[in-house]
């Protein structure tokens, strides 16, 4: 291992070429630390936001290419005029066949090992005989009408989330069951076991009356300090398994045409969004019908960041491409000088690889500590660059737009926050630019060196000693 | 016979020509005897030597070292156990003090070399008129002399046994010259190497025990 130690050897006596290539190997480090920097923070910063906004995906109703089709003439006009329906139940065997959110395509889209659990609903105003709504002024008048929540899949999501919460009983999937709130239940003298008479005026053309038992009691924290009609109280939603309906009356065809009108699917890891979409394209068309997942608060949030990635990584490999010039050229002329070393070596019978290995390690010691120091550097860079970036490109105009994430209403400053890029190192840079110094160093070292290498060892010497 | 030149035949071209400066030569060179090579310049000697000693392949003929092709024994290996190189301008590695550019070898070569290489490169040098103090000295701030005797140390610290000097004594003093001739010598008649130099020098002519001239690329006894 002689070569090793010529390799320190000519670093420790060649002090000042040893402290000029450090520089030249520092100035191109850091520009690359802070491009990986960067780019690593654009895409912890995608990920945040994906996280924050929610990993939730609505499979909702795509009205674009619905009026589409209707303008040219390709739906018919009775369908459309189902569609206007603002309450009650819409079935539709044509929505079914284009992919529309209908109780079958829900159950065949949530069919993937990517979801973890969904949930879907549709809302019906509705009668219950006898029992009277929530109110919050005590001196309205007495209401009867009731928000029914027709649910079905896994745990409805306000219970999911915790927004509501049971008190006493259980969600059951029984068709006759009924959970209700906690003041309704007061305000009616009401508890578990109990049964009362819901008038379903909505779904066939005649009234249905149906026994629902009590199975449930939740409690909700949401609050409406006021509201004009108590229907649109939360603790007058009464919730309700959506198989009931084939109690009202409907086919087990008409059942399964039913538009639902919110559906929440959740993935096991949100990350695979795009992944769950394209499985879900290849076996069904989604034509009137789509998987939104608030892309477009996601993408006008991540749009500005994913171009920053864009740059960097263009920005780095352009560092790469140039550092890797300007160490070869440099490394090219100092091996040029040491031609006559090189003749030396080989006419005493060293191995033209040992002589390759020993300039190979002599950059890459310069590389190995220029790159540890810029570790340090190349992170307050990075932080700089990147704050400028987004100051200039990002939340500019999030600031001024209210978001909305369906019926929750966004923080800002908590959505800026996970779309703000944290700049910080962590092992995997870390190895990526080691990698990368190794590799930059590598070749820019052993295309000059295998130039001199063609020569023989008395051409060398001939050409020195002329 | 330690090295055999067989048939040897070596040129340059030049424009559409090619000019011929080694021609079907013949020679062999024997252990313990000590060889001078003169010609006129441009006749080829550090040609011959290159090709003797490795440096350089022949275009026709064999390079024969104790009976075996260094082309099939591979030229590297020849440089690296069997023979040792004295330059004219002493090709020492310059970021390198003395006893390093003799103990490098020592790692280089597979002969045996009794350790520890420091102390035997030291004792090397000493014989050779290089106390420690200046072994440990780069070898840039070595006079001509001293320099061309750290490179003799080089060659011998291998423990080869041949010996290549190509005009060892052109950039030195009339002092220092005959001190490293009488050196080279001993390398000969005591160390029983066998010593080829090429040369103007009449006065290590003097000293040798064949003298060669190159003359239209053959090798004629003077």
């Amino acid at each position: 291992m002689i070569f090793i130690k010529r390799a320190l050897d000519y670093l420790r006596k060649k002090i000042g070429k040893t402290i000029l290539l450090a520089i030249i190997f520092m100035v191109i480090a850091n520009f690359i630390i802070a491009g990986l920097l960067i780019q690593s923070a654009s895409n912890n910063a995608q990920e945040n936001t994906r996280l924050t906004i929610g990993a939730d995906i609505h499979y909702v109703m795509n009205f674009d290419k619905i009026f589409e089709n209707y303008d040219k003439g390709t739906m018919s006009r009775k369908e459309a005029g189902k569609l206007k329906q603002e309450n009650g139940i819409v079935i539709s065997e044509v929505m079914t066949e284009n992919g529309a959110p209908t109780y079958n395509n829900v159950n065949e889209v949530v069919n993937s090992d990517l979801v973890s659990s969904y949930y879907y609903s549709n809302p019906l105003t509705e009668t219950v005989e006898v029992i009277e709504a929530y109110q919050i002024e005590k001196n309205a008048s007495p209401s009867s009408t009731f928000n029914i929540v027709l649910y079905g899949g896994d745990t409805p999501i306000e219970f999911a989330d915790g927004d509501m919460k049971l008190t006493s009983g259980e969600l059951s999937k029984t068709t006759t069951s009924v959970v209700i709130s906690e003041e309704v239940a007061k305000k009616n003298n009401l508890k578990i076991g109990d049964t009362i008479v819901v008038e379903y005026n909505d779904v066939l053309s005649s009234t249905v009356d149906i026994e629902h038992q009590i199975t449930g009691i939740y409690h909700t924290n949401q609050e409406i300090s006021s509201v004009e009609n108590p229907v649109y109280l939360p603790q007058n939603k009464l919730y309700i398994p959506i198989t009931v309906l084939k109690d009202v009356g409907l086919s087990e065809t008409d059942f399964n045409n039913i538009i639902i009108n919110q559906s929440t699917i959740r993935l096991k890891d949100p990350s695979d969004i795009d992944l769950y979409r394209e499985e879900v394209s290849s076996r069904m068309i989604l034509d009137y019908g789509m998987l939104d997942a608030n892309d477009a608060l996601y993408n006008s949030l991540v749009g500005p960041i994913e171009s920053i990635g864009l740059i960097t990584q263009i920005f780095v490999v352009s560092i790469i491409i140039t550092g890797g010039f300007i160490v070869g050229l440099i490394t090219a002329l100092t091996i040029n000088d040491r031609k006559s070393e090189i003749g030396i070596l080989l006419a005493v019978g060293e191995t033209k690889l040992k002589i390759v290995l020993q300039f190979i390690l002599e950059v890459v010691v310069i590389a190995f500590i220029a790159f540890s120091l810029s570790l340090f550097t190349g992170q307050v860079l990075g932080e700089n660059l990147s704050e400028t970036l987004l100051d200039s490109e990002v939340f500019g105009d999030v600031e001024e737009r209210p978001l909305q994430k369906f019926d929750k209403e966004f923080k800002t400053e908590e959505v800026s926050e996970a779309a703000s890029m944290n700049i910080s190192l962590n092992i995997k840079i870390i190895i990526q630019i080691f990698a990368l110094g190794i590799l930059l160093t590598v070749i820019s070292t052993a295309i000059p060196t295998l130039y001199v290498m063609r020569f023989s060892p008395k051409q060398i010497l001939t050409t020195r000693n002329s | 016979m330690l090295l055999e030149l067989k048939n040897i035949s070596y040129g340059y071209t030049d424009g559409n020509k090619k000019r011929m400066i080694l021609k079907d030569l013949n020679y062999t060179f024997e252990q313990g005897r000590l060889y001078t090579i003169f010609g006129p310049s441009g006749s080829g000697k550090t040609t011959l030597l290159s090709i003797a000693g490795g440096l350089d392949k022949t275009q026709e003929g064999q390079v024969l070292f104790d009976g075996k092709d260094i082309l099939k024994m591979g030229l590297s290996k020849y440089r690296r156990n069997h023979l040792a190189f004295v330059f004219q301008q002493f090709n020492l590695i310059p970021y390198m003090s003395a006893v390093d550019n003799v103990t490098n070898v020592m790692h280089i070569t597979d002969n045996d070399i009794p350790k520890p290489y420091k102390q035997t490169a030291l004792n090397l040098l000493n014989e050779l008129g290089i106390v420690e103090s200046k072994a440990e000295r780069s070898v840039l701030k070595l006079s001509g002399g001293e320099q061309q005797r750290v490179a003799i140390a080089r060659g011998l610290a291998t423990n080869v046994d041949l010996i290549f000097a190509d005009e060892p004594t052109g950039n030195l003093d009339t002092e220092t010259e005959e001190e490293i001739i009488k050196i080279l010598y001993s390398l000969a008649k005591e160390f029983d190497k066998c010593v080829i130099i090429v040369t103007h020098s009449e006065k290590i002519a003097m000293h040798s025990d064949v003298n060669l001239a190159l003359v239209d690329g053959k090798l004629m006894e003077r």
